[in-house]
């Protein structure tokens, strides 16, 4: 939750201005009245919250493309947003921004098994592009759990993960190609389609630069062969302790699983008391659902290696999902787990800082000893195969004491979670939400090459102004600094 | 430069001792001798020779050991090779994290032996594996025949320790694999040639090493009942790691042989090789290789530049491969090639006069370029060299990167002219 300078610049966009976006997307697709506002003050981060001066629905790139010249020509700021469920505040609207949504542009355009790739706009849901290609044996493999409203486009600018991404990689290992439009309004295509580009890899450096970088409109993404056989294993474990040590050693064993997640006992209560309960036990410290895929001859041997290493860690009970329907079960429940969590509490802190895998045990201990020191509860949901944490604080927002403890409680796990070697978002983004623990892992210097590639994608900083580098960090390169900041 | 060599070769000597300040004869890039060869031991050192040379206005080359000197186009400028050979610690190495950060200098071989004992590896083979430094590979995003079933260096790298030209130092990344903390500039450092900066420590993530791993090589009287069962193999559940033909690299009559490659459990690659023996029918020979047979084998399939002056790489869609292949072997029935089926990269090495050569290129760049693909000039000789771009377009995508090299390396001292669009 950080402190972010309320700007006055912009009130309202210039009636002017208004009719020409109407002028260029549509008069519909315009919107200027507060009420109609409301919805997109936030996004998933529901603490930090901005009213946009407007919001823009283009239905083409060639509509965005308008769009953005137009705001570009009166300097008026922009932010794109997809379905609003990013969990870091990175399409909110600060500097009293125009909000400009690309979910109308939602086509699928083509699926070629041939060349294992797709092309979709990027308002196509993520969920979408799979239900269309698995009845043919493929599927988009990166699986947020917000996937059922999620867009691609946005999963492209936060390098979105989920559970599969342990051994099925990142956003970023799916994407072939991507249509933007620039800060500038200019429309160019990054990466080469599934062939070999030449020059500087402006397409990975482009994913998951949380929409500073241009908005996307198109994506040719990987499709994956689905596995001939999927296992599903829950382990049920008495302590915390156990679970993370089986984790580490099936790591440490050379099972690469599809997936390795653990849920710690507050969230299985949590869970099980909501309407997405998932016939977990509620009597134990933590569950690991392991899953193990591949073809059906390879994974016996590996769910066989994975259940006696959990059995050594003194598992109470190793189940197998006896067919898809208990797997799509389990899967539902883990993937609602925030959802679930949310009903606790007025307000819930998602952390999602990434440790190396061997330090789990230690780390876990301590993030509840500190959610016990601050008096508050701490749930744990979260990929454990990848030591990516979702250490989830409910609390109550109106209550200024809890609140002050939640921020020192999450400065704390974000301080062991770095000094353990490892990162402040893993999958999540850095955002608002995020950004003044930027400089917990990176130093000025890093900071700064960072701004001077930004600046090339977006000198005048008016594309999602105030998101992912702090702007107290001046910067030899940077048009959009400290001053101008203070200026507004 | 603006500094005559001996007080540059001076300046450079109080930094990282004279033994390591080589004034150069031998080493030719093209058309260039440059005057010296430096090889500091540690990122503080590079660090500090870079703003020596930088204050100099010396264009400095980064190598590795010293095997890609040539990659790209003719370099326009070349004063200091700066080499990190001697940066060759492996800093920390976690087995449970499948994690290392080594120096830039260390070989993949050394690296490999030692992961090894772990029951782990960096699964990269790139063209030239043996000697390279991790460093080169990461610069290059080189990759070979391992590259449809474990991707590229782009894949592995996780953070770099980078040298800039202005005598700072940054990182990237980090030492988790899932990590999505600001910018992800390890993509653009990796591939970048040494055009932006110096790195002088690299963090990879690695892999289990499979339990089990075979190859089979198939051969048959025609091409085209080859690129059949290959569509077949495609179709059918059997996932290999590697899947190539490959024309000249082998001892048969018909001279193309069609390679797999099964890296998994014991379990599973006896599977898959009764799979594929099951998509054979009696016109088909198959056999399974000796470990060193094939070894050697993927290793000319990616190798194919080491095979004749002229080399080339093709990069083309999936669906438009044994295609592309075919026309490839006409336009040049006497050669060596190797076409990459999982992945769309095929490789050629070639005999030929200039004049020829330029025109076979020209055609082959056009193929590429029709279906949608791109071809890289891996060898020629520098007549050649100097009348094609040896990556060929970028188009409107141009100006960004200049943009960013021009924020990275403002006086264009790193490997000048080697890359893109002149850069």
């Amino acid at each position: 939750m950080p402190p972010i300078a309320e700007t006055t610049k912009y009130q309202r966009v210039p009636q002017r201005v208004v009719d020409d976006l109407k002028a260029a997307v549509g008069e519909r697709f315009v919107l200027t009245e507060p009420d109609e506002l409301l919805v997109y003050e936030a996004d998933a981060l529901t603490v930090i919250k901005h009213l946009p001066a407007a919001v823009v629905l283009p239905k083409t790139a060639e509509e965005v493309s308008a769009v953005v010249k137009i705001l570009a020509a009166e300097n008026i700021p922009f932010t794109p947003r997809g379905a609003g469920t990013g969990l870091t505040g990175g399409s909110i609207a600060f500097n009293h921004s125009v909000i400009i949504e690309t979910a109308r542009l939602n086509r699928i355009l083509k699926i070629d098994y041939e060349n294992r790739l797709a092309v979709v706009e990027s308002g196509v849901i993520n969920v979408h592009l799979s239900q269309a290609t698995s009845p043919y044996g493929f599927h988009y493999a990166p699986d947020p759990s917000s996937q059922m409203a999620c867009t691609i486009g946005g999963n492209v600018s936060q390098n979105s993960g989920g559970p599969h991404c342990l051994k099925y990689g990142m956003t970023t290992n799916h994407i072939l190609a991507v249509e933007v439009v620039l800060p500038s309004g200019e429309i160019v295509n990054l990466g080469g389609g599934g062939v070999d580009a030449a020059g500087y890899d402006l397409l990975g450096a482009f994913v998951g630069s949380e929409g500073t970088f241009g908005i996307v409109t198109k994506a040719t993404v990987k499709l994956t062969r689905l596995p001939q056989g999927v296992k599903t294993l829950l382990g049920e474990f008495m302590t915390v302790t156990d679970a993370s040590r089986s984790v580490s050693e099936i790591i440490a064993a050379g099972i690469v699983p599809a997936a390795l997640e653990m849920i710690d006992r507050a969230t299985i209560i949590a869970v099980e008391n909501s309407i997405f309960a998932g016939g977990f036990p509620t009597d134990v410290a933590a569950l690991l659902i392991i899953e193990i895929d591949g073809l059906s001859v390879g994974i016996e041997d590996e769910a066989a290696r994975a259940v006696e290493i959990c059995l050594r860690h003194h598992a109470r009970a190793v189940r197998i999902a006896k067919d898809d329907a208990e797997r799509t079960k389990l899967w539902g429940a883990r993937k609602r787990a925030f959802g679930a969590m949310g009903r606790i509490n007025a307000d819930l802190m998602v952390q999602d800082a990434v440790i190396p895998r061997s330090k789990l045990p230690e780390v876990l201990d301590e993030i509840y000893a500190i959610a016990a020191r601050y008096s508050l509860n701490v749930a744990n949901v979260f990929h454990a195969g990848d030591g990516n944490l979702h250490p989830n604080i409910s609390y109550d927002g109106r209550n200024a004491d809890e609140v002050r403890r939640v921020e020192l409680a999450s400065k704390a796990i974000m301080q062991l979670c770095v000094e353990a070697g490892g990162t402040i978002t893993g999958e999540h983004g850095v955002g608002a939400d995020k950004i003044n623990y930027m400089e917990l892992i990176f130093s000025d210097a890093d900071m700064e090459r960072m701004l001077a590639v930004k600046n090339v994608f977006n000198p005048t900083g008016l594309c999602n102004p105030a998101k992912v580098i702090p702007a107290t960090k001046t910067c030899r390169y940077c048009s959009f600094g400290l001053e101008d900041f203070k200026k507004n | 430069m603006n500094k005559d060599h001996a007080s540059l070769a001076s300046s450079l000597a109080a930094l990282i001792g004279g033994d390591y300040v080589t004034k150069n004869q031998a080493l030719h890039l093209q058309e260039l001798t440059p005057t010296l060869i430096i090889k500091p031991a540690s990122a503080e050192q590079v660090r500090a020779c870079l703003a020596v040379c930088a204050e100099a206005d010396a264009a400095v080359i980064p190598a590795g050991a010293m095997t890609w000197l040539e990659g790209g186009n003719p370099l326009r400028r070349a004063d200091v090779v700066l080499s990190v050979e001697r940066l060759k610690r492996v800093i920390e190495y976690s087995p449970p994290d499948l994690m290392a950060i080594v120096e830039a200098g260390v070989a993949l071989r050394d690296f490999q032996a030692q992961t090894r004992s772990a029951g782990q590896w960096l699964p990269l083979d790139p063209a030239g594996a043996d000697g390279s430094t991790i460093g080169a590979i990461a610069a290059t995003a080189a990759s070979g025949a391992l590259r449809l079933g474990f991707g590229t260096p782009r894949d592995y790298v996780i953070g770099l320790r980078l040298a800039h030209i202005d005598g700072t130092e940054s990182r990237s990344g980090g030492r988790v694999a899932k990590n999505v903390a600001g910018y992800d500039l390890n993509k653009l450092y990796v591939g970048s040639f040494g055009t932006l900066a110096l790195m002088t420590e690299v963090n990879v993530k690695l892999r289990p090493l499979p339990e089990a791993s075979a190859t089979m090589m198939i051969t048959a009287a025609t091409l085209a009942r080859l690129l059949d069962l290959a569509r077949r193999i495609r179709a059918s559940a059997v996932q290999p790691v590697s899947i190539f033909l490959t024309a000249g690299l082998t001892e048969h009559a018909s001279g193309k042989a069609l390679l797999l490659r099964f890296m998994e459990s014991a379990a599973a690659v006896k599977y898959q090789l009764q799979e594929v023996e099951g998509l054979l029918e009696g016109e088909f020979q198959a056999a399974c290789l000796a470990v060193e047979e094939a070894e050697a084998l993927w290793k000319k399939a990616v190798n194919t530049d080491e095979l004749a002056d002229y080399a080339v790489r093709l990069s083309v869609p999936l669906a438009t491969v044994t295609e592309v292949f075919q026309q490839v072997l006409t336009r040049r029935a006497a050669s060596f090639a190797s076409a990459d089926l999982g992945v769309g990269i095929i490789r050629l090495a070639f005999p030929a006069d200039d004049q020829e050569a330029l025109e076979i290129i020209r055609d082959l760049r056009s193929t590429a370029t029709r279906v949608g693909g791109t071809l890289f000039i891996e060898g020629a000789a520098p007549k050649v060299k100097a009348a094609l771009d040896a990556w060929g377009e970028v188009g409107e995508l141009a100006k960004l990167m200049r943009g960013i090299k021009q924020n990275f390396d403002p006086q264009g001292l790193l490997s000048p002219g080697r890359f893109v669009a002149g850069m």
